[in-house]
C-alpha cells in the first residue's frame, strides 16, 4: 500500500540546531496520524518540508508520492494544509475568504462548504480579522477540507482552543477520514490520543515511536515483580526493559514489548522464584515519558 | 487565465481605496495640466505649489499601491496561507502584472491620450511614444515597486528599504563629487549600468515569485549595488574619457582653428578681490575663434586645463563640461575652468606653463527656412508650437511626447522693428547674429507624466567680445533662419598656452577687458542678416507673410 507521507533518513539543521535528525517514518494511508512531541522536538519542522515551506539539509521525504521539494501549486490541491499560526487574509470576510478558494480547487464541494459552515457556525459576513482564534481556526479548517483533500496535514491545530471548539474540529476530522489521511501534530498527546488512529513519537528531532495506537498500548506494560530476596540490578538488561530499578526484593521496570509468557519466563531465568508479578496496561502518555526518559538516559 | 483574473479581481476589491486615491489625483493631473499650456499659466495660489507635487504624490501613490499589491500575497517568510494552496507562481505573477498594468499603466496611457486631445495633437500618431513611455514607467515604477514588494511584508519594511536603497544610492551618487568628471564617462557605462541594474531587478522578481528566496535575492541587489561605485571608478578614469575624444584626422577635422589671445586679459584694480565661488576660483581664457564652416554648429563639450606649478607638480583640472555653442560668425570664445582656491593662491603670483583641453561636438547643419514670428506664436518643427512669454523675451514652445529634433535659430536681432531694452542696447553687439541651438537628439519620447513637452526657446546674442551674451526678443514679424542639426563627431584639440599668469584671466568686478573694442560702426540692420552666416545652398527662401 501506498503511504501518503514517507521520509527517509530526514534531516534539518538551522545554523548549528539539528530540527531533524535522520527522521524515516511511513505514515500509512486512512485514519489519523498523530506526530507528537515535546515543544522544539521538530515536529513542525518535519511539516514545513512535507508542504515544501522548508527544504530539508540531508534526506528524502515523499508525499503523495511526490518529492516533497517538488511540491507546489497544483499538488496543493490535493493537499490540505492548516497550521496555528497561519496568516490568513485577514481583511476578507468569512465568505468572500471560502468563496476565493473555490476556484482554486477543481474539487470543491459547495455542498461540504456549507456543512462546515452550519457545522462550525461560522460568520459569513463578519472579517478574519474579527473572529476569535478558535473561529479563525474553523474557517481555515473549514478551507482545507471543503475540496476533500487527500491529505489533511495540520500542525497543532487545537492549541489554545477551548474543549467545545475542540470537539467541534475533532469531529470534522474524523469524518474526514472517510476519504483522507490527516496528519496531525500536537506537543498534548491528551488533545489527540482520543481520535488518533497511529501515533509517531518524536523529540529532540529523532523519532522514538511510530506506530498504531492499538499496537502500542499491547506493547508496552509496567511490570512489578516481587522475589523471595532482594536483589542489585543485574548488568545485562533486555533492551525492551526500560526505567528498570529495584527496592529490595521488589524491581520495577517497563517492557517495551511485552509478551506475557515470554516476560514471564525471562523473569524466571534471570531472578528464580517470583512471589506476585503485576503487568499494568499503561496509558499512552506514560509510555511516552517511559520513552523519552530512557531515551535521554538509557537504563 | 481565470485564476489571474481572479487573483486580480481579489487585488481589486482590496485595494480600492488605495486605487482611488492615484485615480484623484491622476484625474487633477488631468484638470491641471492644460493651465500650464499658455504663455503664462494663471497662479492659484497656494494650490498652484501643490500643484506642482503632483507628479510626485502620483508616482507615491502608484508605488504605495503596487507594492501592497505584491505584498498581498506576501513573498517573504512561511506562515502566509496561500503557501499551501494551488497557487502557480508564474499565475500569481501574471495577475500582479496585470494590476499594474490595468490599475496604474492603463489610466495613465489614457489620461496621457485625454491630453494629447485637449493639446489637439494627433492622438493615433502619438500611440507608439505613449507606449514607449509606458514601457519606461514599467522600468522607473513598476519594476522597483515590485522588487521593494517582493522582498518585504509591510508598507513599512517597505518604507525602510526604500530610504535604505535611497541612501546607498545617494552614497554612490556622492561619488561624482569626489572622482571628477565623471559626467564624461564613456555612455557604455551608463549602459551597462542600466543592463545590470535591470537584469538585477528583473532576477529578483522572478526568484522572489517563483522560489522565495528572500537572501539570495538581496545578494543580487547588494551585488547591483557594488557594481557601481566600481563602475563609477571605472569609467570616472580621464584616460579612459580622454580616449572617447579622438584628435583631429583628415575625415573629422576641428570644426575651426583657435588661437590663444594673450593680447586680451580683464583689467583688475589694485586689492580687488578676485571672484571666487566657495574654494574654486574660475578663469576665462579668451581665444580667437577661426572661421567655421557655413554648414557646421559646434558645441564645446569638455574643458581641461594642465598646469606646471612652481613647485614641480603637476595639476589638471580634469575634464569640465560645457555648453558653449559657436555658430559661423562668432570670432571669439572664453572657455572658462575652475581652479581650487588653494592651488590658485600658490599661483596667483607667478607665471605658469600651461595648456588647455578643448573637446567640440561638431554638428552638420541641414537646409534652413525662413519662418516668422506670427503676432505672438511661433511655429518650429515637429508640431511644436510657442507662445511668448509676456514678461521676458523667451518663448514657451509645446510638443507632443518630446522635445523638438536638434535645430538652430539664428536671426538678426535686435534690429530697428525689434529693439533690446537701452542698458543692453548700449553695449556693442558682436558680430555674429542672435541664436538659439537646441543640440541635443533623442528619438524617444520624454519619461515623463504629462505628453506634451515645454521648452524655453530664446534668442541670445554675443556682446562685442563675446564673453557674454544677452537674449533678445522676439517681436511680431520677426524673421528667423531655421536649420535642423545633425551630430557628426567629436573631436579633441590640446592647445599650448605657453607662459600664463593665471590671475589675469579671472573675471574682474565690474567686468572689464583690456584692450577696450571700439563699437562697432553703426549699420542698417537687416532682417536677411543671419542668411549670411548660412551657406547659400542651403538658403530655402520662404515667403514673408
Amino acid at each position: 500500500m501506498n503511504c501518503p507521507i514517507e521520509t527517509e533518513s530526514l534531516s534539518k539543521r538551522f545554523g548549528r540546531v539539528k530540527a531533524l535528525d535522520e527522521l524515516s517514518l511511513r505514515v500509512a494511508a486512512g485514519g489519523v496520524h498523530a506526530l507528537v512531541g515535546p515543544n522544539g522536538a521538530g515536529k513542525t519542522t518535519l511539516i514545513k518540508i512535507l508542504v515544501n515551506i522548508f527544504r530539508a539539509t540531508a534526506g528524502t521525504a515523499t508525499v503523495l508520492g511526490a518529492d516533497s521539494t517538488s511540491i507546489s501549486g497544483k499538488a496543493f490541491a490535493r493537499i490540505g494544509y492548516v497550521s496555528e499560526n497561519q496568516q490568513l487574509p485577514l481583511w476578507m470576510r468569512v465568505g468572500s475568504f471560502l468563496k476565493y478558494l473555490r476556484p482554486f480547487y477543481p474539487t470543491w464541494d459547495v455542498g461540504l462548504e456549507s456543512r462546515f459552515v452550519q457545522q462550525f457556525e461560522l460568520p459569513l459576513d463578519r472579517k478574519l480579522r474579527h473572529l476569535s482564534r478558535g473561529m479563525r481556526m474553523k474557517a481555515a479548517l473549514a478551507s482545507a477540507l471543503a475540496f476533500r483533500p487527500e491529505l489533511i496535514i495540520l500542525d497543532e491545530p487545537f492549541s489554545g482552543l477551548d474543549p467545545v471548539v475542540r470537539e467541534e474540529l475533532v469531529q470534522a476530522l474524523v469524518d474526514a477520514t472517510a476519504y483522507s489521511t490527516t496528519f496531525v501534530s500536537s506537543h498534548d498527546l491528551a488533545e489527540i490520543e482520543s481520535f488518533a488512529t497511529h501515533l509517531t513519537y518524536l523529540d529532540s528531532g529523532r523519532l522514538r515511536l511510530s506506530e498504531d495506537v492499538p499496537s502500542i498500548r499491547s506493547r508496552f506494560r509496567e511490570v512489578e515483580v516481587t522475589l523471595d530476596s532482594p536483589v542489585a540490578i543485574p548488568p545485562d538488561l533486555p533492551s525492551n526493559w526500560l526505567q528498570f530499578s529495584t527496592a529490595g526484593a521488589t524491581l520495577k521496570f517497563i517492557d517495551s514489548a511485552f509478551q506475557p509468557d515470554t516476560l514471564q519466563s525471562e523473569i524466571l531465568h534471570r531472578f528464580g522464584t517470583i512471589q506476585h508479578a503485576a503487568f499494568n496496561p499503561m496509558t499512552i502518555r506514560n509510555i511516552f515519558l517511559a520513552v523519552a526518559k530512557s531515551a535521554r538516559k538509557p537504563s | 487565465m481565470r485564476l489571474i483574473f481572479h487573483i486580480f479581481k481579489k487585488d481589486f476589491r482590496h485595494h480600492w481605496p488605495a486605487l482611488l486615491v492615484s485615480f484623484a489625483i491622476l484625474a487633477v493631473f488631468v484638470w491641471d495640466q492644460p493651465r500650464h499650456w499658455t504663455a503664462h499659466p494663471p497662479d492659484l495660489r497656494f494650490f498652484s505649489s501643490l500643484l506642482r507635487y503632483l507628479p510626485l504624490f502620483l508616482s507615491l501613490a502608484w508605488v504605495f499601491l503596487l507594492i501592497r499589491i505584491v505584498q498581498g500575497e506576501s513573498l517573504v517568510g512561511d506562515r502566509q496561507f496561500w503557501l499551501t494552496r494551488p497557487y502557480k507562481w508564474h499565475t500569481l505573477l501574471a495577475a500582479k502584472l496585470l494590476a499594474a498594468l490595468l490599475l496604474v499603466h492603463l489610466p495613465l496611457f489614457l489620461a496621457q491620450l485625454l491630453l494629447l486631445k485637449l493639446a489637439f495633437y494627433p492622438v493615433l500618431d502619438s500611440v507608439s511614444g505613449l507606449l514607449q513611455i509606458q514601457l519606461m514607467l514599467f522600468g522607473f515604477l513598476t519594476l522597483p515597486a515590485f522588487v521593494v514588494g517582493s522582498l518585504t511584508r509591510t508598507i513599512g519594511q517597505a518604507s525602510l528599504v526604500i530610504l535604505g536603497l535611497f541612501l546607498v544610492l545617494f552614497g554612490i551618487a556622492s561619488l561624482m563629487f569626489v572622482v571628477p568628471s565623471l559626467e564624461f564617462s564613456p555612455d557604455d557605462f551608463g549602459d551597462v549600468m542600466a543592463i545590470i541594474t535591470l537584469v538585477g531587478a528583473v532576477s529578483v522578481v522572478l526568484i522572489q515569485f517563483a522560489f522565495r528566496k528572500t537572501r539570495i535575492s538581496w545578494c543580487i541587489i547588494a551585488a547591483c549595488l557594488a557594481s557601481y561605485p566600481v563602475l563609477l571608478l571605472v569609467a570616472g578614469n580621464t584616460t579612459q574619457q580622454t580616449r572617447s575624444m579622438p584628435l583631429p584626422t583628415a575625415a573629422h577635422p576641428l570644426p575651426a582653428k583657435l588661437t590663444f589671445d594673450s593680447t586680451v586679459s580683464f583689467q583688475h584694480q589694485p586689492g580687488e578681490q578676485l571672484e571666487s565661488y566657495g574654494l574654486d576660483t574660475r578663469v576665462e581664457l579668451p581665444f580667437l575663434l577661426g572661421e567655421i564652416s557655413a554648414d557646421s554648429v559646434v558645441r564645446i563639450y569638455g574643458i581641461k586645463l594642465d598646469m606646471d606649478l612652481p613647485s614641480g607638480e603637476h595639476w589638471t583640472s580634469y575634464w569640465h563640461s560645457s555648453f558653449e555653442t559657436l555658430i559661423p560668425g562668432r570670432t571669439h570664445v572664453w572657455p572658462s575652468v575652475t581652479i581650487k582656491r588653494a592651488i590658485f593662491d600658490q599661483i596667483r603670483n607667478s607665471s605658469v606653463q600651461a595648456r588647455l583641453s578643448l573637446a567640440f561636438n561638431v554638428y552638420r547643419v541641414g537646409p534652413s527656412s525662413s519662418i516668422f514670428v506670427m503676432g505672438d506664436s511661433l511655429r518650429l518643427p515637429g508640431d511644436t508650437r510657442c507662445t511668448r512669454d509676456p514678461f521676458s523675451s523667451r518663448m514657451r514652445c509645446f510638443s507632443a511626447l518630446k522635445s523638438p529634433d536638434a535645430f538652430v535659430l539664428l536671426a538678426d536681432l535686435p534690429n530697428k522693428n525689434c529693439n533690446a531694452r537701452a542698458d543692453r542696447d548700449s553695449d556693442p553687439w558682436a558680430a555674429a547674429p542672435a541664436f538659439y541651438a537646441s543640440l541635443s537628439e533623442s528619438s524617444t519620447p520624454e519619461f515623463d507624466l504629462t505628453p506634451i513637452q515645454e521648452t524655453s526657446v530664446y534668442l541670445t546674442r554675443m556682446h562685442a567680445y563675446e564673453d557674454l551674451a544677452a537674449d533678445v526678443p522676439l517681436c511680431s514679424g520677426a524673421s528667423l533662419v531655421l536649420a535642423r542639426t545633425k551630430f557628426q563627431y567629436t573631436v579633441r584639440t590640446e592647445i599650448d598656452l605657453g607662459n600664463i599668469r593665471v590671475s589675469n584671466y579671472v573675471p574682474s568686478y565690474p567686468r572689464q577687458i583690456i584692450p577696450k573694442i571700439p563699437r562697432l560702426p553703426s549699420r542698417n540692420p537687416s532682417d536677411k542678416f543671419s542668411f549670411n552666416f548660412l551657406a547659400p545652398a542651403l538658403i530655402v527662401k520662404a515667403p514673408r507673410p
